[in-house]
């Protein structure tokens, strides 16, 4: 535990200290401080309505990408300058690593996000701009919960990887695949399903392993837009409105993280047994 | 000995008879018709506390009020109360169906000038029918029908025919076919309906002028028909959650004209509305949110959809074979404005392009991708045909349904906040890059 804060700590200072995470940050400012007010720019319609869906949209067409190219290459770079060689001399897992890793990237990631929101928050309010409490909760928890997922995606991504172009091409790869053409990849494969009645299942367990979208589905039904998804998900809808639906879902996001961190560690240390990573 | 014998069986039963036999406890000695007939004009007559089985016959005007829980019950093929009269009033009433192959209404109307108030019905028929009766009042009234039957078997709550002038107010249906069904009926005001679990809640078929007001039609299989009327004026009326059946509507609007539909809130349906061969009808300043369909056209025509706000409905119009139909200055809340003019209108033209109907109609599943990020690629991909778009030249740049100013909302709390954010991200950072900390 002590040896994972080590490395947590030593990660904020090096990620402090890099420049990447500023301009990361910048990017994120001008993100923020658009979406905000393109949102409070709305009248104020209770609940759901379609300039949400584009806000969250926005949010996770960037988001993921910066998180798993922050987490990527700071896995990666470790094995390509030689640390992480330096450090496994010390008595220290690959596991406690990869956890201190995740908590000193995760604290990293808050704080940047900590700031969008504030500046964009404030900026918004200086503007004269209409900001209600409730939006701007949704929108940094919703940032929250989506970038923690996708860091530890990130870490997966890092520990199998060798180099930063490869942490750079799977990384791409999955925010591709799990959020620029989901929807695409969905219907031209299920449609072709041998029986009708497999579709829906088929998608709601590919839903479930699709971190963008099982999160952005829980929002929108947890703002009481669920039926939007049509009477196929009501069961769904019922669960993620009822009182354990956020227990459920924190237990589903818990064990994304969990699972993919022990993964990647899993096959960093069997890959450094055989001298493959 | 055997003369005893037989006595005694016959004494024995005769006990039994007694002891076990329905005991209905009626007020007054006289029975309810028999106390009518002896009554005189506008007399009134009240029945006690108790349970009732008689099917009266009402032919001149009296005031019948009955105690709390007085129930009447319907056993036979007629109704429980059978209204010949002009001016009668029943107040305070319950009517309780018993007979489960009858079609007879529980209450029939065939005067005018009759009120209804306060009553309560379950019936396995009709609940109140009215043939050829005007300007009757029926207010607080109360129907339940058989939740069991299959809703082709139900009857409807309210059934008007070829009567005139009726208001009708302040009741509550379900589990009826049509809350309140009204046909060849001028004049008819509708007003404060609760309807649900039915199969429509209001069904108009050839009126003329029906007024539906603060109505509130949810969980029927369709909120509202309205059906080769004229004139119709349908106001501040709230069609939400009809979605369940694949016929599922909010209104639905076939062979009408000059009907008036506005300030409706049209939310969580199926399809919003429907206008299907019908031509001349105006629609404003509806709410249309959260439909599969916002609005569907068919075979429509110069009909004038104006300062609508159609927001978040997944696809949110199609139109086929429709012409002329003013769809022009409404609020598309998935569209993007640009107002260089300044006149509250955007400059860019909003398409509605169904193309999300195409996906989902052949696999409905497929609604979770709903909004999806990754939709716009999709929508590139798969075209509609230009026949089915519908258009919006002068889409409007505010929610005309929108509060143009809440609640003074306390934006300090929030600065506060949006501060403290902005504080402890820096505090971190500081904490992240000073270096009189070995690490």
């Amino acid at each position: 535990m002590l040896h994972i804060l080590t490395v947590a700590k030593r990660e904020i200072k090096l990620g402090f200290r890099n420049s990447w995470t500023y301009a990361f940050l910048i990017l994120l400012n001008i993100f923020t401080i658009a979406i905000l007010l393109l949102q409070s720019g709305v009248g104020t319609v209770e609940g759901y309505n379609d300039m949400t869906g584009t806000v969250i949209n926005m949010t996770l067409y960037l988001l993921p990408l910066i998180t798993l190219l922050l987490g990527g290459f700071s896995v990666t770079s470790e094995k390509e300058d030689g640390q992480w060689g330096l450090l496994s001399t010390y008595p220290i897992s690959v596991y406690t690593f990869l956890w201190g890793k995740w908590l000193g990237l995760a604290v990293i990631l808050v704080a940047m996000l900590f700031f969008s929101f504030g500046l964009a928050g404030t900026i918004t309010l200086v503007f004269g701009q209409r900001l209600s409490m409730s939006t701007l909760t949704f929108f940094l928890l919703f940032s929250i919960v989506l970038a923690l997922v996708y860091l530890s995606i990130a870490l997966l991504i890092g520990s199998i990887v060798k180099n930063r172009w490869q942490s750079l091409v799977l990384g791409i790869t999955v925010w591709f695949l799990t959020i620029m053409i989901w929807p695409l990849l969905m219907i031209s494969t299920l449609s072709h399903l041998p029986s009708y009645k497999l579709v829906q299942p088929i998608l709601q367990a590919l839903t479930l392993l699709n971190p963008a979208e099982f999160v952005r589905v829980f929002s929108i039904m947890k703002m009481g837009a669920g039926s939007a998804f049509g009477p196929d998900y009501y069961q769904w809808i019922t669960w993620a409105t009822s009182n354990n639906g956020l227990l459920i879902f924190s237990a589903i996001i818990l064990s994304w993280i969990l699972l993919s961190v022990f993964i990647g560690g899993f096959i960093w240390s069997r890959g450094e047994y055989n001298g493959t990573v | 000995m055997f003369s005893i014998r037989k006595d005694f069986i016959i004494v024995a039963f005769g006990l039994l008879l007694i002891l076990f036999s329905p005991v209905y406890v009626n007020a007054q000695e006289k029975s309810i018709q028999q106390q009518m007939k002896e009554s005189q004009v506008s007399e009134t007559i009240k029945l006690s506390e108790g349970e009732y089985e008689e099917s009266i016959v009402i032919d001149k005007p009296i005031h019948l009020v009955g105690d709390e829980n007085a129930t009447l019950l319907q056993k036979g093929s007629n109704p429980a109360i059978t209204i010949k009269s002009n001016n009668v009033i029943i107040e305070n009433l319950n009517v309780k169906h018993i007979a489960t192959d009858s079609k007879a209404p529980a209450i029939l109307i065939n005067g005018d000038d009759n009120v209804l108030n306060e009553i309560n019905i379950l019936t396995n028929s009709y609940g109140i029918q009215l043939g050829q009766a005007n300007a009757n009042i029926l207010s607080n009234v109360s129907i339940v029908g058989n939740e069991n039957e299959s809703i082709k078997n139900r009857k409807h709550g309210i059934d008007l025919w070829e009567s005139h002038d009726n208001e009708i107010y302040d009741t509550q249906i379900k589990y009826v076919q049509d809350g309140i069904y009204i046909e060849k009926g001028n004049e008819n005001k509708i007003h404060r309906n609760i309807i649900s679990h039915s199969r429509y809640g209001t069904h108009l078929m050839f009126t003329k002028n029906t007024e539906l007001m603060e109505n509130e039609s949810f969980e029927n299989i369709s909120g509202m028909y309205i059906m080769g009327d004229e004139g119709t004026v349908a106001k501040h009326n709230i069609l939400r959650n009809n979605q369940k059946n694949i016929q599922s509507l909010g209104l639905y609007i076939f062979d009408t004209t000059g009907a008036t539909i506005s300030e409706n809130s049209i939310v969580n349906n199926r399809i919003g509305f429907l206008i299907e061969s019908a031509s001349d009808n105006k629609l404003a300043f509806n709410k249309v949110q959260g439909n599969y369909i916002g609005m569907q056209f068919k075979r429509a025509e110069n009909n004038d959809i104006v300062n609508n706000s159609f927001v978040a409905n997944v696809v949110q119009g199609q139109a086929t074979e429709s012409s002329d139909n003013n769809t022009n200055q409404n609020y598309w809340g998935d569209h993007l404005g640009l107002d260089i003019t300044g006149n509250q209108t955007s400059d860019l033209t909003y398409n509605v392009d169904p193309f999300f109907l195409n996906i989902t109609r052949e696999y409905s599943p497929f609604q979770l991708l709903f909004q999806s990020p990754g939709m716009v690629f999709l929508e590139q991909l798969i075209s509609t045909p230009v026949d089915q778009q519908l258009v919006d030249v002068s889409p409007l740049m505010e929610n005309p349904l929108a509060a143009s100013d809440n609640q003074p909302v306390n934006q300090g709390t929030i600065f506060l906040c949006c501060m403290s954010l902005l504080i402890i991200s820096i505090f971190i950072i500081y904490l992240g890059v000073r270096k009189n900390e070995k690490v």
